[in-house]
């Protein structure tokens, strides 16, 4: 009961001390997520005006082009054909206000910041009217017209517009498992050197033990990283349901599932070799030449992940997400993208299991010898010396 | 009682601690002295568990210590040994609920004993926003909140102005009076003989001297004799004795192997001395014999 108390209080205190430094990235995650996401839609709607403005010289073609070029866009485009005299016409084309002058049958101008596909919409259109004038002065039947203007189709094969959603979800698994182990991770190693600079260490561990502080740092860290992640997840999710233009994939929800799993083994994993490798500096001014390099393990999954999940190169992210120092980054992105079969998950999962609990126990001990060691900075193989003697003392 | 018998404990060639006892008693104030690297820390911090002894043992009442035994000790380590950006009132709570009390026994010992050191109005500050001599202070009571039966503390006036000193001093002896054991190192050894009655002495990781301070200097076999009248001719008197201070009708000596009072009164006797004084050495010599020896 004792031991569990002071769990509780060491735990609060991490908490406690990290309240406003949470509460402000967190903060700032939302606000980065659901601001992303509300610019993309918006920049989504930005992509095709809603209106297309075509300016006709010749009268003739008028209603022709309006239908013609009304035919080849979706619904909710609103096409508006008018006449004007060419100067008139030049000169609204020049200030935006028309998007295209057709000058005769076979002429038409656009400015430069036309988008193409309203200048394909409207040649077509252009195209389509001179055929059926050219057929009805020919004598041309409407059957004869018909097979002219047979349509050409086409389509990109084995697409699935879902796919390029789950990739999405892959890629952003592997970026936010990495800031959440790598922040959180962070933040362990420097509070441990904290404690252990300002000497302060000693004077707490008088009345709780190195592995009871240990534990308390990991659970309080552990689940303010989960905290956040689960807000900021959130955050995004529903943001992105209430964007109409914006499509979440069916798997998001099992992602983020799988993302807590795979978090609470990584943060075990990782959170206890950060706090070893805190203990060992003897200030934080060293703290940087210990734990700097330790970033590379996982950093090295993050940039692996990206580049495998956004190019395909699955082979590359399968045989790395079995192995443990990676599985927390790849793994969620591949059950994301539907890519991992029982077997690999089983094997990861115990993988993951039994090196976490190898790298906890030989973490605690470098930590607790490390911890104990004043203001000196120490190397491992002392520090986890030191951590076995004082553990069977 | 705290008894330390026969620790030892060395880092690689280094002996920190070479067969080390002793024992502080419930309500005594313990002096603990010596050059720096006697090995006074390292034994400090084996009450506590921060080094594993190569041999010997440390019992409370006779028990060997163990975790809950610890949360009645109050520890102050030599550094400053708290969070610096949490305030001074929370932290002093967390340290007294670590130590077993309740939320609101915490909370009314902080207030009582940031009231007695003159800093409730820093309650809510940050340590770093403290001065040094408030950081002490602070860095005392983390240690005392508790009311813990034995209190070991490392150099607790090391940069303190002398009225902060005071106070600490006055505080630990009304501790002891309670029958609160304190053991404590220091380099000011005019505190140490002002607060304790006994010391001891390390010096390359053993204990060479201990005992009463009184005791300790009248076992010396110097002695020191000064007296004030109408002149100083009388130093010519004592053969073998080594002036430290002749002024107009004042002078002091200092002599090497003793000279029984009773010869040091025949000297000065007829001189128109009007007042003498013979004494043991300080006990800032006596630590000087033995940390040069």
């Amino acid at each position: 009961m004792i031991g569990l108390e002071l769990l509780r209080l060491a735990a609060w205190r991490e908490v406690y001390s990290r309240r406003k430094a949470f509460l402000i990235t967190t903060a700032i995650a939302v606000v980065l997520v659901v601001g992303g996401l509300v610019a993309a839609s918006t920049t989504g709607a930005d992509d095709g005006p809603p209106t297309i403005a075509v300016g006709v010289v010749d009268r003739s073609a008028l209603e022709d082009l309006e239908r013609e070029i009304s035919e080849r866009v979706e619904s909710e485009v609103v096409v508006s054909v008018g006449r004007f005299e060419r100067p008139e016409g030049m000169e609204l084309l020049r200030s935006g206000s028309l998007h295209a002058l057709i000058v005769d049958a076979h002429r038409v101008y656009w400015e430069p910041s036309t988008s193409r596909w309203i200048v394909d919409t409207v040649v077509s259109a252009m195209s389509s009217v001179n055929l059926t004038n050219a057929a009805t002065e020919l004598g041309l039947g409407e059957a004869d017209l018909a097979a002219l203007q047979a349509p050409i189709t086409g389509e990109t094969i084995d697409y699935d517009p879902e796919d390029e959603g789950v990739m999405l979800i892959s890629v952003i698994t592997v970026i936010v498992m990495f800031i959440a182990i790598l922040a959180y991770g962070q933040w362990i190693a420097y509070g441990v050197v904290e404690e252990k600079a300002n000497r302060v260490a000693e004077l707490i561990l008088g009345a709780i033990s190195p592995g009871q502080l240990l534990t308390a740092k990991m659970i309080a860290l552990g689940g303010l990283g989960l905290a956040q992640l689960t807000v900021v997840a959130g955050a995004g999710l529903g943001t992105a349901s209430l964007l109409e233009r914006i499509e979440v994939p069916d798997v998001a929800a099992s992602a983020w599932g799988w993302s807590v799993f795979w978090f609470i083994l990584g943060f075990a994993f990782y959170g206890s070799v950060y706090a070893a490798a805190g203990s060992l500096a003897a200030d934080s001014q060293e703290a940087g030449s210990v734990i700097t390099p330790l970033n590379l393990l996982p950093g090295l999954g993050y940039v692996v992940g990206v580049i495998a999940f956004s190019s395909g190169a699955e082979a590359v992210s399968r045989v790395m997400s079995l192995i443990p120092f990676w599985t927390p980054m790849l793994m969620p992105g591949r059950i994301a993208a539907g890519s991992v079969e029982a077997w690999e998950l089983i094997l990861a999962t115990a993988l993951m299991v039994a090196a976490t609990v190898l790298v906890v126990r030989v973490a605690a001990r470098i930590y607790l010898g490390g911890i104990t060691q004043a203001t000196r900075r120490v190397g491992w193989r002392q520090a986890l010396r030191g951590g076995s003697d004082l553990v069977s003392s | 009682m705290l008894n330390i018998d026969r620790l030892e404990k060395s880092f690689g060639v280094v002996t920190a601690l070479d067969r080390c006892s002793l024992e502080v008693k419930s309500g005594q104030m313990l002096g603990l002295l010596g050059p720096n690297g006697a090995g006074k820390t390292t034994l400090m911090r084996g009450v506590f568990g921060l080094i594993r002894p190569d041999a010997g043992e440390i019992t409370w009442h006779g028990t060997p210590i163990d975790a809950a035994t610890r949360r009645r000790f109050g520890y102050m380590p030599e550094e400053r040994g708290l969070y610096p950006k949490l305030e001074v009132r929370w932290q002093l709570i967390y340290l007294g609920r670590l130590h077993g009390m309740s939320d609101h026994d915490a909370g009314d010992a902080a207030d009582r004993w940031l009231a007695e050191f003159l800093l409730s109005d820093r309650a809510t500050s940050r340590v770093n926003e403290l001065s040094h001599g408030n950081q002490q202070r602070v860095q005392l009571i983390a240690a005392l909140i508790h009311e813990p039966e034995l209190v070991i503390l490392d150099e607790p006036f090391a940069g303190l102005d002398p009225i902060a000193s005071e106070f600490m001093a006055g505080v630990l002896a009304d501790l002891a009076s309670r029958g609160t054991a304190i053991l404590f190192s220091s380099h000011q050894l005019d505190v140490v003989e002002d607060l304790c009655r006994e010391v001891v002495i390390m010096h390359r990781g053993r204990v060479v001297l201990e005992g009463a301070i009184d005791e300790l200097r009248a076992a010396s076999p110097v002695r020191y004799v000064e007296a004030t009248g109408e002149n100083t001719s009388w130093v010519a008197g004592l053969p073998g004795s080594e002036v430290v201070h002749r002024g107009s009708g004042r002078a002091r000596v200092r002599l090497g192997h003793g000279a029984g009072l009773e010869a040091v009164a025949g000297v000065l006797s007829g001189a128109g001395i009007t007042r003498f004084v013979y004494e043991p050495p300080p006990l800032s010599e006596v630590f000087r014999d033995v940390a040069t020896s």
